[in-house]
């Protein structure tokens, strides 16, 4: 396994793949912080009927620069899900599995060590994305001019925020990782993760009271916003767990049962 | 020391040419389990009834079969013969439905014994297109736990060494194949299992590919090499294995091949009329003839040229040419190949 998650950094520490997962990774969750920002900065408290789901007091709240990371969790999952997806999918469009079967032929050790490789490559993407979204929430209050007077802990309120976008991220990689080697095709997977990520599961939820509280976007949401008035975050946590492990067990059961024919 | 013994199986099972010869061998000799009486070493690939099937169709059917140690074997067959669906079942890409065996003197179910004593090339070189050559190979080299330092030697080695850095999707398909055969020789293999190494390369290519081969084969690797270029085979292997619709129909040293009399007399006469003498001595002897203007060709073995000019004068025939025409492998492959497909 540690063969496994050494060999796939060569493939994850080029410019490329850099660039493919740190420039939106940084890039969204700052734009979506500017955003929230410009829309909450004039807005004391959502009034009934109000769109909004961000006032002015959340932004003046102790992790109110953090406030675009919990608006834009859900694209941040979907970039780390499509990541994993692409990694794990670009294996059967360029047929290298065999390459790396014949090198490593214990599948569920090969599976293993590459996803943690491409999970601590994504947390470091995640640093990125926090430290860009706090640094969008610290220009953008003094551009607003809003009191930052309560932004005292930054580094625990920055640490727990990585943290759970981390968590979160584990739940969306492996089932990112599942989709790809279930489909053996990148565009099918990214599409599949994208249209189950976004459309389904905001239609489910709209459909079903306690969505929110099982689908698994909404848990990987719900943790990698600490906690949700439907969700408390360790239940959230457990249940990525849960999620990730199924996600895991599937994965590997599949791996290990297919012949490689590509 | 490769046993000078070859088999011939029907797709029927039952034995039809056995050139094994079994009788009055040496007590030091031993049986393998696809029941090839060799000498030691053991063999570095040893298979019975290996089985695999993809629905209806049947790519490999109950085939048994042996490569010794320190041999070049070439296994051939027809497209669709099953050498691909074999090789990946070799290298635990492919799960049989039926069989056992070792490779390496290791269980065939248990591949991660063995790999990291074998090198293969299955198929056309997969590889990633943005990674370069020297990454995809260092990638290669540290999932398999080998030595970084065997990345440059096998880039050398297969020539590569200028392009080395440049990406995959750059190289040539003959280039690309080069870095398949590197790949294939970065743990410094006992055993090279090789998919139509040849595919895509030039003729320097070719030669080169030959010239590698044989080089690691006088270090003692055992390859199994698969090629529709037959005259290569014949040029390096010194063992065959010949699949048709998923069963193997031939096994031994090369030599053995050829050696059941597969050969042609082409034979003229002083009068013409003596065909008719010579046409009738070899049926006679249940050999087929058939006239080719001045001449008559006779499908026999080259010893029957005695014989047939003997019993010629006898009649009063006088012939005026003999000449001994050995069938190629090539010639031998259809033959066997079409014997066996209905």
């Amino acid at each position: 396994m540690i063969n496994a998650y050494r060999a796939e950094w060569v493939r994850l520490l080029r410019v490329r793949t850099l660039l493919a997962v740190g420039i939106p990774l940084a890039v969204f969750p700052a734009f979506i912080t500017v955003l929230t920002f410009a829309a909450g900065a004039g807005t004391p408290a959502p009034g009934p009927g109000s769109h909004l789901t961000v006032s002015l007091s959340d932004l003046t709240a102790s992790d109110g620069y953090l406030v675009g990371i919990d608006q834009s969790a859900t694209v941040i999952g979907v970039i780390v899900m499509v990541f994993v997806a692409v990694s794990f999918g670009a294996d059967y469009t360029y047929a290298t599995l065999r390459n790396l079967l014949v090198r490593e032929p214990r599948r569920t050790r090969l599976l293993t060590g590459r996803l943690l490789a491409i999970l601590t490559f994504t947390a470091a993407g995640l640093v990125l994305a926090v430290v860009a979204a706090g640094a969008a929430g610290w220009i953008a209050a003094a551009s607003y001019d809003l009191s930052t007077g309560a932004w005292e802990s930054v580094v625990p309120e920055t640490i727990a925020a990585w943290g759970a976008l981390l968590a979160a991220a584990l739940g969306w990689g492996t089932v990112g990782a599942a989709l790809a080697t279930l489909l053996r095709s990148v565009p099918t997977a990214v599409a599949v993760c994208v249209v189950w990520a976004l459309p389904v599961e905001a239609s489910l939820s709209a459909a079903w009271d306690s969505g929110d509280r099982w689908l698994p976007g909404a848990v990987f949401n719900a943790v990698a916003a600490q906690g949700t008035d439907s969700l408390a975050l360790t239940t959230a946590i457990a249940l990525v767990v849960v999620y990730a492990a199924i996600a895991h067990v599937f994965t590997a059961r599949l791996f290990n049962s297919r012949d490689v024919l590509a | 020391m490769i046993p000078p013994t070859g088999e011939y199986v029907t797709m029927t099972r039952a034995p039809r040419l056995t050139r094994t010869s079994e009788q009055g061998q040496p007590a030091s000799k031993h049986r393998t389990a696809a029941g090839l009486a060799m000498d030691a070493p053991p063999a570095a690939i040893d298979v019975v009834g290996l089985t695999k099937r993809f629905g209806d169709l049947v790519a490999v059917d109950d085939l048994s079969m042996t490569v010794p140690a320190g041999v070049v074997a070439g296994f051939v067959g027809p497209n669709g013969a099953g050498k691909t669906t074999t090789m990946r079942m070799l290298l635990g890409l492919v799960t049989p439905d039926a069989g056992t065996g070792t490779v390496l003197g290791q269980p065939l179910s248990e591949p991660h014994r063995f790999l990291r004593r074998v090198g293969a090339l299955i198929e056309s070189p997969a590889f990633y297109p943005s990674l370069t050559g020297r990454q995809n190979l260092r990638l290669l080299a540290r999932l398999g736990g080998f030595d970084p330092s065997r990345v440059d030697a096998v880039v050398d080695t297969v020539g590569l060494t200028t392009r080395g850095n440049d990406p995959y999707h750059t190289y040539s398909l003959g280039m690309k194949q080069r870095l398949g055969i590197a790949a294939a020789l970065l743990p410094q293999p006992d055993l090279l299992v090789l998919d139509e190494p040849a595919n895509g390369l030039d003729p320097a290519g070719i030669r080169s590919i030959r010239e590698l081969l044989a080089s690691l084969a006088s270090t003692g690797t055992t390859i199994l090499v698969s090629s529709h270029l037959l005259a290569e085979v014949e040029a390096l292997c010194s063992w065959m294995i010949l699949l048709n619709r998923g069963r193997r129909v031939y096994q031994g040293a090369i030599e053995g091949l050829g050696a059941d009399g597969s050969s042609k007399l082409l034979v003229r006469t002083v009068d013409p009329g003596d065909l008719s003498i010579v046409e009738h001595v070899a049926t006679a002897h249940g050999y087929t003839a058939a006239r080719d203007a001045d001449r008559i060709i006779i499908d026999g073995p080259a010893d029957f040229g005695g014989t047939l000019n003997a019993e010629t004068m006898r009649r009063g025939g006088v012939i005026r040419e003999l000449a001994i025409e050995a069938t190629s492998l090539e010639e031998r492959f259809f033959a066997i190949t079409s014997e066996e497909t209905p």
